[in-house]
């Protein structure tokens, strides 16, 4: 892949590569200054030195060295012009190459159809020598050899620039289905927004070489003034044919045009009309008047106006300047098909959605049953059904215009508020789709369909499609969509109510423009274009076209006229013919690289060097004379580098002889919001005393029975456990039962009351005092220097956990008890850590 | 040979180390009139006239009979001392202040501290056996005297020095004394300390009655070359005209091989005609400086006083 580019390299290379090798210099020069010292001694030694240059190498630091290097190397490598040689002598001769002229209305801005036919005859002269050379025309599907090549100039007459848009993406394609052996494919056009736009000519790139013969505009003048749009006016409800809105826009800027626009049917002309457009609009909106005379002549219903506009400046192209419009105002009906709710019309959903449609122009009827026999069933482009719990399908669904429909409506199904049984409306769908075949009965999956979720899902599983909601979870669609490909018709059934109010999400204001986006989304079909409102069709794409009667008549579409060019990285490769033959454009050219990463690299690397020779220099002052540090540093640093495992601490309450399982989410919360400790939520509960129990490093025992009760063997495992370390903590505890056998097998230790200076006071709250019961204070079995079992006058525990009003320590608040919790856990995991002297500032500040 | 930190050195040297001459030490003496002895020459049979036999000696002053018991030739003779004159001149020249305390990152001890040092030693250890001492600043025309009384007088000025780095100044000396009136006044017994970068001054008379003896101090840091860095040190001889960098003195270990051939020639021109020369660094053992003072050596006054 390299060897097809050339670095060369450009004056910010030479100044980069200048500036790294004078840093380089500087380096050795500057970084090691000598230090002189005077050396008497060699005034009497015959020394046979001679003097050496004050310039000399020395071994620089290696890591900033090597950062420098490869920063100097990145810079002076992103300075250079990597480039690849755009034009290559391609050797085409043996393949079979067709050559397609664009005819777009876009190409007439830079031909006059005179040069079109000599720069067509040009490229296929040049083609010559090729062994096969097809060509054809835009405006046709037809296919010419090279032999037709003398023909070109007539061909090009002939066709003539076309009105309608082209789609090099779809012509080439119709190409390619035509003679499928092509191999080259030449597309002599511009670099025609509308043209290319929807070409993805990369994914062809395997099968067929498409290369771009580009024709530059140089006879533009920048601008193009058309007519954009003709309608009736839409406030004027009784004369609409007589009055017109046009838009009048146009491409770029700039200096202020004036114009006139005309309309004629015929040769007569039935009104003129000045217009003035400022410098920075982009568009206008002018109103024209036919005058009433004209419809008492003649039979307005077949006539088409010819919108002309004339403008002062200067204008690129020629053929938007003609606009047709039909003076048969006929707007889409529709029919609407719903129960009567009574009189309170606020409350009936259709009656809105009929307002709506209204608002949008269309020509509504609402019936209470479906007659398949009236005209209006026959001829709606809009068929709206409600299906109500109770009616029937043949109250609502129009079977026979399902069946005999061709593309000439479309069809809404709407379940009406709180529908119950989706059967009906689910066997009206099922006749949709399966439709021409007539449906009679209901079908087997639409039975005992209670839910939306259900008809949903029948739906999806029909093959219809999600209308709104998010991908992926039909369950929010507004609507399931399906086309019908043999009637061509369309289905939109919807799964909730078109009906304003709170449930649906749906606001007064918003209905109608929630049916004009459905219309944009799913336009209406209409198999009589006269009925389109006037509207005189425009056709985007002539390869999808040919034969259309109304082809040579048609609208120039909107994207041709605003001329816009596409960038030159998304056309294909362009073609020219140098003096030596055909030169292409290598495929690899104008893709663009980003070189973000190459920066953010180099810029990695600088910040790396200058923190290396920062630090370095640092750790070098520090570990003077110790090599080993430095040569470690690198080491050092990457284990510094690697994330410490977290500190985990956790404890679980360990418990003999408790009935009820207290709750601790909360205090495990405050436990863990004030100290690092983790308390287990759930309690180890122990039925009995066991050797299982002593798992854990402290034991809470509800009463002083269980201890008492303990025989030989266990209790051995209780006194090694207290030993090892464990911690016991006693409740409830009033008497001395159990006390002296302790004693008597832990002789060094002692039973002593807990002073108010001892570490359980102290281990993480200061705590003046602990709360007493019955005059019985809490005692504590200290020994090898720690205390090793706690004596609790009462149940701590317990309301500490489940408040109660009972008991010794009803009265002690829970702030306090928590604190005395925490403080008896942190003894347990620490014993008396804070006696160590080194904790005494922390425990002074605290105190101050 | 390496040096433990625990051996006192020549840079610690203070007055207080006392000499003992070898002949002293077999026989302590009482009596103390000067270092220089007169040998009558006659034998005795006084276990105090005793020393040890040197090559030359006559023989029939031998003690065969102590060399029968301890198989050492012991000479006994009568002999006496008397106070002698002794001279200490100390090289003045810029060259003595080297190494600069400024000029390295250790703090090494200069020339002329270590110099003065052994003067004030030796001047201290000569008052001390009852002979007359005098010390001089030798510059290149003139000599400026220093004027010490006696014992306690050099401790004094040795502690007074001490505290001043040895950086004496005019004020220090007695007035300004030509060189030539102080050839004429040297005693019995010279020591001359000084670098040699001068060569052998050349007041310096063969025909000069008197001992004389050459302490070459060198600082350390002249012989070894390990405190060199290559990479950071340049060596100028004028400080402007000629430049060696540290490397070109360690290659091949250059700088020392020049040093000890250098060291060895005018080691051997002053060896033509004077006897006694040492070399000392601030690196020498103190032990070593007074093992070679005790020598035999220094009391070849004795052997002049035969002449007498």
């Amino acid at each position: 892949m390299f060897s097809e580019i050339s670095w060369s390299p450009g004056l910010l290379s030479w100044v980069a590569l200048g500036m790294i090798s004078l840093g380089l210099v500087l380096w050795f020069i500057i970084r090691r200054q000598k230090k002189r010292l005077w050396l008497p001694i060699l005034q009497v030694l015959p020394l046979e030195l001679t003097a050496m240059p004050k310039l000399r190498w020395t071994k620089p630091p290696l890591w900033p060295l090597v950062c420098f290097i490869l920063a100097g190397l990145a810079l002076g490598l992103f300075s250079f012009e990597p480039s690849e040689a755009i034009m290559k002598r391609e050797n085409l001769d043996l393949r079979y190459t067709h050559v397609f002229f664009d005819m777009s209305p876009s190409m007439s801005v830079a031909f006059t159809l005179d040069d079109y036919a000599r720069e067509a005859g040009t490229v296929m002269q040049r083609l010559d020598q090729n062994t096969r050379v097809s060509f054809s025309f835009s405006g046709s599907p037809g296919i010419y050899g090279s032999e037709r090549r003398g023909d070109i100039p007539r061909l090009v007459k002939d066709h003539g620039f076309h009105r309608a848009g082209l789609k090099i993406g779809a012509a080439v394609e119709s190409i390619l289905s035509n003679s499928p052996d092509i191999e080259h494919l030449i597309v002599f056009s511009d670099g025609d927004r509308a043209s290319w736009e929807d070409f993805n000519w990369r994914y062809l790139e395997k099968k067929v070489q498409i290369s771009w013969f580009p024709v530059s505009r140089e006879r533009t003048a920048a601008q193009n003034v058309f007519i954009d749009d003709v309608k009736p006016r839409s406030d004027a409800a009784s004369d609409r044919q007589a009055n017109w809105v046009l838009v009048i826009r146009r491409s770029g800027s700039g200096e202020s045009l004036k114009g006139s626009v005309s309309a004629r049917v015929g040769d007569s002309v039935l009104a003129e009309q000045a217009w003035v457009m400022d410098g920075n609009a982009s568009s206008i909106d002018i109103e024209v008047q036919i005058p009433p005379e004209f419809f008492q002549k003649n039979k307005a219903e077949d006539a088409v106006v010819v919108w002309t506009l004339t403008s002062t400046g200067e204008q690129d192209m020629l053929a938007d300047n003609s606009f047709r419009s039909s003076l048969k105002l006929q707007a889409p009906s529709a029919l609407l098909i719903a129960q009567p709710h009574g009189e309170m019309f606020l409350e009936d959903s259709v009656f809105h959605l009929k307002t709506s449609l209204d608002v949008l122009g269309m020509q509504t009827k609402r019936v209470d049953r479906i007659n398949d026999e009236e005209a209006v069933t026959r001829d709606a482009s809009l068929i709206v059904a409600e299906a109500e719990g109770g009616f029937p399908r043949s109250f609502f669904c129009p079977q026979q215009r399902l069946k005999n429909g061709r593309g000439d409506f479309q069809f809404w199904l709407l379940p009406s508020a709180g529908l119950r049984d989706y059967e009906q409306i689910c066997s009206c769908a099922a006749a949709f789709i399966q439709a021409p075949r007539a449906v009679t009965e209901v079908p087997n999956f639409c039975r005992d369909l209670q839910t939306r979720d259900q008809y949903i899902g029948v739906l999806q599983s029909l093959g219809a499609l999600q209308l709104g909601g998010e991908v992926g979870s039909s369950l929010g669609a507004l609507a399931m969509q399906y086309i019908n490909k043999q009637t061509r018709t369309r289905l939109l059934a919807f799964t909730v109510p078109l009906q304003p109010s709170p449930e649906t999400g749906i606001s007064y204001g918003q209905l109608p423009l929630l049916l004009k986006a459905l219309f944009d989304l799913a336009p209406l079909e209409s198999s009589d274009e006269q009925a389109n409102d006037g509207r005189w069709p425009r056709i985007d794409d002539i390869s999808k076209e040919y034969g259309n009667a109304m082809l040579a008549l048609s609208n120039v579409p909107f994207l041709e006229s605003a001329l816009q060019q596409l960038s030159a990285e998304r056309l294909p490769p362009t073609l020219q013919f140098g003096s030596q033959g055909m030169l292409r454009q290598s495929a690899l050219a104008n893709r663009e690289k980003d070189a973000r990463p190459w920066i953010l690299i180099c810029l990695w690397i600088v910040a790396a060097s200058i923190w290396l020779e920062i630090v370095g220099l640092a750790i070098g002052r520090m570990f003077k004379g110790r090599a080993w540090a430095l040569r470690w540093f690198g080491l050092i640093c990457l284990l510094v580098l690697l994330p410490a495992p977290e500190a985990e601490a956790q404890v679980r309450l360990n418990l003999v002889g408790y009935s009820k399982i207290p709750a601790l989410s909360t205090v495990r919360r405050d436990v863990s919001s004030r100290t690092s400790i983790d308390l287990l939520e759930i309690p180890r509960e122990n039925a009995a005393f066991s050797h299982d129990a002593l798992s854990e490093p402290w034991l809470w025992i509800a009463q002083p029975s269980y201890l008492e009760s303990l025989s030989g063997p266990a209790i051995a495992d209780l006194l090694a456990w207290i030993q090892r370390g464990g911690f016991l903590i006693i409740e409830n505890h009033r008497g001395n039962g159990f006390k002296a056998r302790i004693k008597e097998a832990i002789p060094a230790g002692d039973w002593k009351p807990i002073p108010p200076d001892h570490e359980l006071m102290r281990s993480f709250h200061l705590l003046s005092s602990l709360p007493q019961c019955n005059d019985t204070g809490w005692e504590g079995f200290h020994f090898d220097q720690r205390i090793a079992v706690l004596t609790v006058p009462g149940n701590f525990l317990e309301n500490f956990l489940t408040p109660a009003n009972s008991g010794c320590f009803a009265s002690v608040p829970q702030e306090q008890s928590l604190k005395i919790f925490i403080n008896i856990m942190m003894v347990v995991l620490t014993t008396d850590y804070k006696n160590d002297q080194i904790h005494l500032p922390e425990i002074l500040k605290r105190l101050r | 040979m390496k040096i433990d930190s625990g051996t006192p050195l020549l840079k610690q040297l203070s007055p207080y180390y006392g000499i003992e001459p070898a002949h002293q030490k077999y026989v302590p003496m009482s009596r103390f009139h000067g270092t220089q002895r007169l040998n009558l020459m006659r034998p005795t049979r006084l276990p105090a006239n005793s020393r040890r036999y040197t090559y030359g000696d006559p023989v029939h002053l031998i003690d065969w009979r102590a060399y029968a018991r301890n198989e050492q030739l012991i000479v006994r003779e009568q002999n006496d001392e008397a106070s002698c004159r002794v001279t200490i001149l100390i090289e003045g020249l810029p060259s003595m202040d080297w190494p600069d305390k400024s000029a390295l990152p250790t703090e090494p001890s200069s020339k002329r501290e270590l110099a003065w040092r052994i003067g004030m030693h030796l001047a201290y250890q000569f008052f001390r056996w009852g002979d007359q001492v005098k010390i001089l600043q030798v510059n290149e025309k003139h000599a400026l005297p220093l004027q010490l009384r006696s014992q306690v007088d050099t401790a004094i000025k040795f502690e007074k020095f001490q505290k001043r780095d040895f950086r004496l100044g005019p004020e220090d000396f007695a007035a300004v004394r030509s060189m030539d009136v102080v050839r004429e006044e040297l005693g019995d017994l010279v020591f001359w300390i000084s670098d040699g970068f001068r060569g052998i001054p050349s007041w310096f008379d063969r025909r000069n009655p008197s001992l004389v003896c050459w302490l070459h101090t060198l600082s350390a840091l002249e012989i070894k070359t390990d405190w060199m860095d290559p990479d950071s040190c340049y060596f100028d001889t004028t400080r402007s005209v000629k430049e060696f960098m540290g490397s070109s003195l360690m290659i091949g270990e250059n700088l020392h091989k020049a040093v000890h051939a250098w060291q060895e020639s005018v080691a051997g021109d002053w060896l033509k005609r004077f006897a006694h020369y040492l070399l000392l660094s601030d690196e020498t053992p103190i032990r070593t400086y007074l093992q070679a003072l005790e020598q035999p050596w220094i009391h070849q006054i004795r052997s002049r006083g035969r002449s007498f």
